[in-house]
């Protein structure tokens, strides 16, 4: 293990717990690489201020796991659209509740941690694939904000795709 | 020869190469190629805030509504083309600026560098500070005012008052300067401990409102002061006194930055707040539309109309997933034979469909030069030769079908009922298609 690699910085969760990180593992995080190049190796730790330590604990383990993968690159967006498959790990990792799995993405999203961010997005696609509106309205308590003479409207204006 | 040709990119002023990862992602998301240049479409979602800015003086980056940016804006800087920052003097007054160059570290050091040396004296190479040469290399340790709020707020009983006394003391020393002012403060505060332990004698546990007037007390050394801290402070209770933080820190920074004259950067205000014992609201991924967006384009087309009907911000999002693979839709669609529904789906996205078709159309040749160019380059590949040559045939038939197809649209225009453009529609369908066999 070279010097660099056992260099260590300190997370602390909106909750005021900290957590002690190889640079590497945060490193993972796009937000957290350029903030330790930007700002140097320090020994305060790093406020985050939209994560709390539940959270933070399974990015980390997500980052821990990943550590050596390298980064993604720019991916042809359609290629990347067509690809829902998750592995294993990632599956089994994401088997949590709905309100972790989104904090998770949340949390993905502000760290920059652009594979964990899509494999969140895409656990909540497969949620979502084959349910009516209604029934994703229920399942994720979002709010209906069409009037009926909208809804009609959209309706027709998908007819295009209906049993194609 | 280089055969790569290049564009600029109308959002960075780089250079991109046309063909790229990155001008293709442009070309996909809002702008058309037209005349060798990026123009952006007009049913482009506008532009997204700017994440940093140029400061032409220093050459660094800045940070979008961060405490420099603010910072500069206060002084006067004024931002060009949207990303350069740029000082008053370059903008106000551009005769006198060959008379009267800005002041750059270099200019001041050639002109003063000698005299400031002799005083042992350098200047800043960004804010031009005089610094004493003795004490660079030796950055005093600077007490955090908030790291002062928290820890007398973290005081409880007696007996930690007592033990934070050093601590008390050499803060409001390094705050105020004046080593009276912070002896004055020891002996008021010993006082308060003497008499609340003469109260009761060893044991003596003074009641929770009797630490409170005492940390009340301490903290209104540094509430005296009208710093950075003081605005946000101000700002908590003005705007939130009735109903707490109840947005996302990102949005309550943006709040406070806006109304703050010189605002602290996230870093201090995010500690300020959980000195407090603040705390912002978490954000739902729904919320954000960048994330809807991410979610609906893993999804089939078919899903993704579904979800279009969900609510308004789906409905946006969904479109805008239907309106990039708009190309990859119509194409699947004419494959089957489904003219009149890639039309409907044309029509839904509210684009022009021959403007679309003769794309398609274009999308097609390019594909057919480039399996001519394969055919060629590969002639020795006999086994792929079949299938090359039935691949260019069936682009050819899809080509024929559109052409034929638009010519019906155009034709349609004249006809005024619209039974009779329906029936001219269906008659030049079969006539197309029967042309594209051929």
């Amino acid at each position: 293990m070279s010097a660099s690699e056992a260099k260590k910085i300190t997370l602390k969760s909106c909750d005021d717990i900290e957590f002690k990180v190889d640079i590497r593992v945060a490193s993972r995080s796009i937000l957290l690489k350029n903030m330790i190049e930007d700002v140097g190796e320090t020994d305060q730790s790093i406020p985050l201020p939209n994560v709390n330590e539940r959270v933070l604990k399974k990015v980390l383990e997500w980052c821990e796991h990943h550590k050596d993968d390298p980064q993604p690159a720019i991916e042809d967006s359609d290629t990347r659209r067509r690809n829902t498959e998750i592995d294993d790990w990632n599956k089994k990792f994401l088997e949590v509740e709905q309100d972790m799995l989104f904090e998770i993405i949340l949390a993905a999203n502000y760290l920059d941690i652009k594979q964990l961010l899509d494999i969140g997005c895409k656990t909540v696609a497969n949620m979502i694939k084959g349910k009516t509106p209604e029934q994703i309205r229920e399942t994720f308590n979002i709010q209906n904000d069409f009037t009926p003479e909208e809804e009609e409207q959209i309706r027709k204006e998908n007819e295009w795709a209906e049993d194609r | 020869m280089d055969a790569n040709r290049y564009v600029i990119n109308p959002e960075t002023g780089r250079q991109i190469r046309v063909g790229g990862v990155r001008f293709y992602q442009l070309i996909d998301e809002r702008y058309d190629y037209f005349n060798g240049e990026l123009v952006r479409r007009a049913n482009a979602p506008p532009p997204g805030p700017r994440h940093y800015y140029f400061n032409t003086i220093t050459h660094r980056r800045v940070t979008a509504g961060g405490r420099r940016y603010y910072e500069l804006l206060n002084a006067g800087w004024d931002i060009e083309n949207d990303y350069y920052l740029v000082p008053p003097e370059v903008i106000s007054d551009d005769a006198n600026e060959a008379q009267d160059p800005l002041p750059t570290h270099e200019r001041i050091m050639a002109i003063h560098g000698e005299k400031l040396a002799n005083l042992n004296i350098t200047l800043c190479r960004e804010c031009f500070i005089a610094i004493n040469l003795e004490q660079v290399g030796k950055p005093k340790v600077r007490l955090s005012s908030v790291e002062f709020r928290r820890y007398v707020n973290s005081i409880t009983d007696l007996n930690t008052l007592i033990e934070s006394k050093d601590y008390l003391t050499r803060f409001i020393r390094s705050e105020y300067k004046v080593k009276e002012f912070a002896d004055k403060f020891l002996n008021n505060l010993e006082t308060m401990i003497d008499s609340r332990h003469q109260l009761g004698a060893t044991n003596y546990v003074p009641p929770a409102n009797d630490i409170d007037h005492i940390r009340i007390w301490i903290l209104g050394f540094i509430n005296n002061q009208d710093g950075e801290e003081m605005g946000l402070y101000k700002f908590l209770q003005s705007e939130y006194h009735a109903s707490g933080i109840n947005e996302a820190f990102n949005e309550f920074y943006q709040n406070y930055a806006g109304n703050v004259h010189n605002p602290m950067n996230k870093n201090r205000v995010s500690r300020a707040l959980s000195a407090l014992g603040l705390k912002t609201e978490m954000k739902k991924v729904f919320d954000i539309p960048e994330l809807v967006g991410k979610i609906i384009s893993y999804l089939p087309i078919k899903s993704q109309c579904t979800v279009s009907r969900v609510n308004r911000t789906w409905r946006l999002e969904a479109r805008r997933q239907l309106y990039i693979n708009r190309k990859k839709i119509i194409d699947e669609l004419l494959s089957k034979q489904n003219l009149r529904r890639a039309v409907d789906f044309i029509s839904a996205l509210n684009l022009n469909k021959i403007d679309e078709l003769e794309a398609l159309i274009t999308d097609y040749k390019n594909r057919r030069d480039d399996l001519l160019n394969k055919l060629d380059l590969n002639s020795d590949l006999d086994h792929s030769m079949p299938i090359m040559s039935e691949l260019k045939v069936l682009i050819n038939q899809k080509i024929m079908y559109l052409i034929h197809y638009i010519i019906v649209c155009k034709d349609n225009t004249f006809l005024k009922t619209e039974e009779a453009k329906n029936q001219n529609m269906r008659e030049w369908e079969e006539q197309a298609f029967l042309a594209s066999s051929d």
